[in-house]
């Protein structure tokens, strides 16, 4: 009986499952990602409205400078993942 | 001349035999399908009838309206259950917030105490006596190890290589503990519950996680050197402006990674938690059948999630000890050829 070649693991069919994992577990990071910072900068930006009693300035302000963050969050994840992983 | 004639009619009435035959399976087993869902369905009609669902700390027998104290009576709250108080003298109030600041040994941490126990018995006596053409269980571990292994270094290449037992260790705890809340008792008792679907558990995990990569980050490029990724002062050689740009985009290279942590264990408890919520609802509302496929839904997606937890600690890792300085080298490089082929009218070519 002939053996199968071992061609290492870029040949192996899990290699390619794990270029697929990361794939998924990159598109899940972002959709996650840009959330939570979003939810932090609404936090934090409700804890000093309620310290300064000027609702609704930095709730919007933390609004957006969490998805501001989150923006720049993705962007960099993106880059540096297909610089990496490609 | 006749025996040959008996052979072909024999050989005839056979082929025409085996199709009926296979036909005859076939409707054998989908008779029996047919009736397991029957007795399956009267079996929870039964159950109904004879142990009707009843208030969430009532009685049985306390009058319940369908659908609100149905699914009330399956749900799960996030809050995990206190099975020994570590300080009796300030007790855990009541429809306590999600994260939970009280010393105490909750039903997720007994869960996961037991998963953990069942697999480090398992892995011992997988591995008690290694035999180079492995049998039986230990077949199994390194069939399954070796999988993970070839998954991990797919995605990473050799650099991955180190971390494959730490990608597998994590993926098979979690993969437990999620396949956990599955089994019926789990979730059922007060005493068990999957540890994934409490966020105490899940912040632990992520904490663990984080700790490995960032210690990996700084174990690579020294102190100094992992830390000039968030504050690159080194960029004041190139101007104020420059600089004053490269702190504050470290700033928040900075405030992501301490994202990361919470990402993770957001995720893993979402969707574990929702999943265990789901179930419960869709079980408390149809008669076997849904929740059964519901059931087979679950079981894809609380591996889908192990995996993703692991394999974002991996990439976390994997980025984590890259070099900041090659990637900027890199991408000056990059910049430098791309001008020098703008200002020769030619398109640069890739470098890979």
């Amino acid at each position: 009986m002939r053996l199968p070649v071992d061609r290492g693991p870029c040949y192996h069919p899990l290699a390619l499952s794990g270029q697929a994992g990361a794939y998924l577990a990159l598109f899940s990071e972002i959709g996650i990602l840009l959330l939570v910072t979003t939810l932090i900068g609404v936090a934090a930006g409700y804890w000093a409205d309620k310290q300064l009693g000027t609702l609704p300035v930095f709730l919007v302000i933390g609004f957006f400078a969490g998805a501001g963050a989150g923006a720049v969050g993705i962007y960099r994840l993106i880059n540096r993942f297909l610089a990496k992983f490609e | 001349m006749s025996s040959d004639r008996a052979a072909a009619a024999a050989e005839t009435e056979e082929s025409t035999r085996a199709p009926e035959s296979e036909a005859a399976g076939r409707r054998r087993v989908l008779r029996n399908l047919g009736l397991l869902i029957v007795a399956v369905l009267v079996l929870d009609a039964l159950a109904l009838l004879l142990v009707p669902p009843f208030p969430r700390g009532g009685q049985p027998g306390d009058e319940c309206t369908f659908p609100v104290c149905f699914i009330n009576g399956t749900l799960e709250f996030p809050p995990p259950h206190v099975v020994v108080d570590l300080d009796p003298s300030h007790p855990m109030p009541e429809g306590a917030a999600v994260i939970t600041f009280h010393p105490s040994i909750t039903s997720t941490i007994v869960t996961m105490w037991l998963i953990m126990a069942i697999l480090i018995v398992v892995a011992f006596l997988a591995t008690r006596v290694m035999r180079l053409v492995p049998r039986s269980l230990q077949n199994v571990l390194e069939f399954a190890y070796e999988s993970l292994e070839n998954f991990g270094v797919g995605l990473g290449g050799d650099a991955a290589r180190p971390y494959i037992p730490l990608f597998a260790a994590f993926f098979i705890l979690i993969l437990f503990c999620n396949w956990s809340g599955l089994i019926p008792p789990i979730g059922k008792l007060d005493e068990l519950r999957a540890p994934t679907s409490d966020l105490n558990i899940t912040i632990g995990l992520a904490l663990v996680s984080f700790t490995f990569f960032e210690f990996q980050g700084f174990r690579r490029h020294g102190i100094g050197g992992y830390l000039g990724k968030f504050f690159p002062v080194y960029e004041f050689r190139n101007g104020i402006g420059a600089g004053a740009i490269a702190m504050f985009v470290g700033l928040i290279e900075l405030m992501l990674e301490f994202v990361k942590p919470v990402t993770l264990s957001m995720r893993l408890f979402g969707n574990i938690y929702g999943g265990e919520v789901a179930l419960a609802a869709v079980t408390a509302l149809f008669l076997a059948i849904l929740p059964v496929a519901m059931y087979g839904l679950e079981v894809i997606l609380n591996f889908v999630q192990a995996l993703i937890f692991s394999v974002l600690t991996l990439i976390f890792t994997l980025l984590a000890i890259e070099s900041h300085e090659h990637e900027e080298d890199e991408a000056g490089t990059e910049g430098a050829t791309a001008m020098r082929a703008a200002t020769a009218g030619q398109t640069p070519s890739p470098a890979h």
